[in-house]
């Protein structure tokens, strides 16, 4: 399993599409999850929607879980209820409600308790039941690492009972050797200083195995030729002159983008592997050209991936 | 409403829009203009990115307003008309700066905080970082020390969690529900019998075999310390609302050109209308221009760049073609997104700035000035824009 986090905008579901793309062209069965929504990987992945109930195949080789934190909150509740009329009255009351909103982490705990009965083969997607591959798009915007948090939250919180036990199930999913959590970046300032705190806290204080960090949407650096020549040659024609610009362009944000990288190199305890800017306007055409670099043996992809090729080499 | 005017007449100015599009240095771009024409003005953040703190010529934020030394207005070419402070805002502090405003004793604001629950609480309830936030920009105001106070609010995936927090709070919060909680009380003889409804017992029963003994106890113990203060919280958050309702508050869009971006844009856009607050402008950063212009022929371009590159080297050239196709599609992908946020509210009375991407990070008022400039400037404030 592993976990893919990090901020916002710095291309996570983007990432997780790319690697779960490579890996079902290599041959597993790859299950994406996204714990809440708004759902983004089945469009990226190119199906139209949301498979019919949350979970199914979204293309060859990729299964999706596709999951929504009150829907699922309130499918623990009545499964635990089983009755239905005193589940009903539960769900609808005002003191469920706030208890809801009331508990550190409860929704969270839940979804990643569905999370775990897919893990174990407990909960069947499209009647399979052993994934090669199960990638989490981990969201890790406002409230930092909080679904890698919650099962310490929830030990911390509550007292013995069912929700303690679930906590501690997942706690030893998280901790398994198989699981790795990636952590997302971009070669910018704040992306990089978050990025390295985040693999902080998850290896630090969360006590989780950090596989890599990722450096994402690096420029590759084409314009330098192109800046060297035209600085001795100024360029006569309009189309030159553009051109020139553009390669300045290039080689300038190339060049900013070095100094960041840098500072994630040294910042981090963690593999580090960097994924090309992709110059295409189609978010699926992105996720196609990433799944074939990473494809490539020289480029370091996903701890997922990496995993895959040790076990075929 | 012009950037120009809402700078010269609005009282607050709110930020919003998703992390990582440059919103922070948007509100301080936005801060700078306004006290170099003549505002005295605070810019309220959350981000505490060190380069943007440099820019503004501090080690790092401090919890407390800072002032910009007018000495840097000068070296970055702009006149000093009036002060500019910034601020970073302390989430978990102002949470507890407000139990220890509203508990009657400091048996009770000792009791809140050290609650096991609270402690957690003030971190996990959605949308707390966000009414926060919001509850300093009411302090801030209510000081009364500044013309113009530029909030940069915490990037949110959700924007009902920003827009809905003082209405959340004071529901979870609220009385009627609070006594549901005081249950386990009732059967331990500290509060009336009245309050006792078996329904609720029961669901509470239920709850508990969930959590443990100890969580509702927590829970318990948390809102009955809160209850004497539920009235000052209530009233306090329905001013933070009347605030961003004043007619003297306008909020502003800030965005990247990405598709991802400018959809989550349009969906916040459509939830400030829903709420009726005043918008104005969307500021779109780090947009490219495309080289060979917008709508160019790439082909031919391409084919007439080799003609005027016949006596380069064959790696120069191929460099140059490259560099140029690269930005090119990037600029075409930019100005999509643009339009299509264009044809979204097209009905609507909306300004947009667009701010080049820049070859450099923002590492000094000066720099902070351009991208002010960007947005001030007329006609979309990109060159070679279509």
């Amino acid at each position: 399993m592993t976990v893919v986090s990090g901020k916002g905008g710095v291309g996570k579901s983007t990432v997780v599409a790319a690697c779960a793309t490579a890996l079902a062209r290599a041959g597993a069965r790859v299950l994406v999850v996204e714990p809440n929504g708004p759902h983004r990987l089945p469009a990226l992945l190119g199906a139209r929607t949301v498979p019919a109930g949350g979970s199914g195949p979204v293309a060859p080789g990729i299964w999706g879980l596709f999951l929504d934190p009150e829907a699922t909150m309130e499918a623990y509740m009545r499964a635990h209820v089983r009755v239905r009329l005193i589940a009903d009255r539960i769900v609808r009351s005002h003191v469920y409600e706030r208890f809801v909103a009331a508990a550190p982490g409860l929704k969270e705990l839940v979804v990643l308790g569905k999370i775990m009965m897919v893990y174990r083969g407990r909960h069947q997607i499209d009647g399979i039941a052993g994934f090669d591959h199960l990638l989490l798009d981990a969201p890790a915007t406002g409230h930092g690492v909080q679904l890698l948090r919650v099962p310490r939250l929830t030990l911390d919180t509550f007292g013995d009972g069912p929700l303690t036990r679930e906590a501690r199930r997942v706690q030893t999913m998280l901790k398994a050797p198989g699981t790795f959590v990636d952590v997302v970046t971009l070669p910018e300032e704040m992306p990089v200083n978050e990025a390295l705190e985040l693999e902080q806290t998850i290896g630090d204080s969360l006590g989780l195995r950090v596989g890599q960090l990722i450096v994402n949407a690096l420029v590759p650096p084409i314009g330098r030729p192109g800046v060297d020549w035209v600085s001795d040659h100024p360029p006569a024609g309009e189309l030159a002159a553009a051109a020139s610009r553009a390669a300045h362009w290039c080689t300038a944000r190339a060049r900013m983008q070095a100094g960041h990288l840098e500072r994630a190199r040294e910042g981090s305890r963690a593999r580090l592997a960097t994924l090309p800017f992709i110059f295409e306007r189609d978010e699926r055409r992105i996720v196609e050209i990433l799944a074939e670099h990473l494809a490539r043996p020289s480029a370091p992809p996903a701890s997922a991936a990496a995993g895959a090729r040790r076990e075929e080499g | 409403m012009r950037m120009e005017r809402i700078l010269r007449e609005k009282r607050v100015v709110v930020c919003c829009g998703s992390g990582g599009v440059g919103k922070t240095t948007s509100a301080a771009a936005l801060a700078l203009r306004a006290a170099a024409d003549g505002r005295r003005t605070l810019v309220l953040t959350i981000d505490p990115a060190r380069r943007l703190a440099n820019a503004l010529g501090f080690d790092s934020f401090g919890h407390d307003e800072q002032v910009v030394d007018p000495a840097l207005f000068e070296a970055a070419g702009l006149t000093p008309r009036a002060e500019l402070r910034a601020m970073m805002l302390d989430v978990g502090g102002t949470f507890d700066a407000i139990i220890e405003r509203y508990a009657p004793s400091a048996e009770v604001r000792n009791r809140i905080l050290a609650n096991k629950l609270y402690r957690n609480l003030s971190s996990t309830l959605a949308g707390s970082q966000e009414y926060m936030a919001m509850e300093k920009l009411y302090d801030m105001v209510g000081e009364g020390e500044y013309e113009l106070i530029v909030l940069d609010t915490p990037p949110t995936r959700n924007a009902l969690d920003f827009l809905d927090a003082p209405r959340r709070m004071v529901d979870f919060l609220d009385e009627s529900v609070l006594k549901w909680f005081l249950i386990p009380y009732v059967a331990a003889g500290k509060v009336g019998l009245n309050l006792l409804r078996r329904g609720g017992e029961k669901i509470l029963r239920t709850l508990e075999h969930l959590t443990g003994a100890g969580f509702l106890h927590d829970l318990s113990d948390f809102f009955q310390a809160f209850e004497g203060m539920y009235e000052g919280f209530r009233d306090r958050a329905a001013h933070v609302v009347n605030l961003l309702e004043d007619p003297g508050t306008i909020f502003v869009l800030v965005t990247a050109p990405a598709p991802v971006s400018i959809d989550e844009a349009l969906y916040f856009y459509q939830k400030l209308r829903d709420y009726n607050f005043a918008f104005s402008t969307f500021i779109v950063n780090r947009v490219h221009a495309p080289p060979f212009g917008p709508g160019a022929d790439l082909d031919q371009c391409l084919l007439g760049l080799a003609g005027e590159l016949r006596d380069a080297p064959g790696a120069a050239a191929e460099s140059l073609a490259r560099s140029a196709s690269a930005l090119q599609s990037l600029g075409e992908r930019d100005r999509d997104s643009l339009l299509r946020l264009k044809r979204s509210v097209i009905e609507d009375d909306v300004d947009y700035r667009l701010v080049p991407s820049l070859d450099e990070d923002v590492h000094d008022l000066r720099g902070l000035a351009l991208i002010g400039a960007a947005i001030m400037r007329e006609g979309e404030g990109l060159p070679g824009w279509g």
